[in-house]
């Protein structure tokens, strides 16, 4: 999905409706490229790793 | 009478970015071509509406820095876009139209450096489908 990245476009953070640019006329890459536009960043978080609730042995 | 007065409200977008703090002029040409229609019986030249040919002219300061002119204008030159202006902020209206070209090219990119000024540039965009946004 392709979020707007600066103010010159709209919102920072709101989706870009890719469809209805195209429609419009307008070059995506060119949006990319310029750095005004891009793809979002997975929203999903990771799995968090599991963490051993077991005593470190000691060491002689 | 004269009723406009541009100060700094005029809203010009390329490509759908918002270039208007960094332009300082727009000149908006509707024109078509103008196709003889004169015949005999006639007694003075007549005339029919041709293709369009509508032209945006844009002087633009240009910035270097990210999500600015050539940010905005690099990857156009050779290809086509939408560019539309506007006579104020806020929302269209038939007063406050969207001149909108659809499809315009774009066909050179200028880059002018001159000691002890801020660098402008003139670009143009030549064609495409005119029409006017009168809505909301």
């Amino acid at each position: 999905m392709l979020v707007i990245l600066s103010e010159r476009v709209g919102v920072v953070g709101a989706k870009f409706d890719e469809e209805a640019a195209r429609a419009k006329g307008y070059d995506i890459q060119a949006l990319i490229v310029g750095g005004f536009i891009g793809e979002s960043s997975p929203t999903k978080p990771r799995k968090a790793s599991k963490v051993s609730d077991k005593d470190t042995p000691e060491k002689d | 009478m004269p009723t406009s007065t541009i100060l700094s409200n005029p809203v010009v977008t390329v490509n759908s970015v918002d270039l208007s703090d960094q332009c300082t002029s727009a000149q908006f040409t509707e024109r078509y071509a103008e196709l003889p229609a004169t015949a005999f019986g006639d007694t003075a030249n007549k005339y029919v509406k041709g293709l369009g040919d509508h032209e945006l002219v844009l002087t633009l300061y240009m910035s270097y820095a990210a999500n600015e002119t050539y940010a905005t204008l690099k990857s156009l030159v050779g290809t086509t876009t939408t560019v539309v202006v506007k006579p104020a902020t806020g929302v269209d209206s038939a007063t406050n139209p969207g001149l909108t070209l659809t499809g315009a090219f774009l066909a050179e990119l200028p880059h002018n450096f001159a000691l002890g000024e801020l660098s402008q540039i003139d670009v143009t965009f030549h064609g495409g489908v005119y029409s006017e946004d009168v809505t909301a």
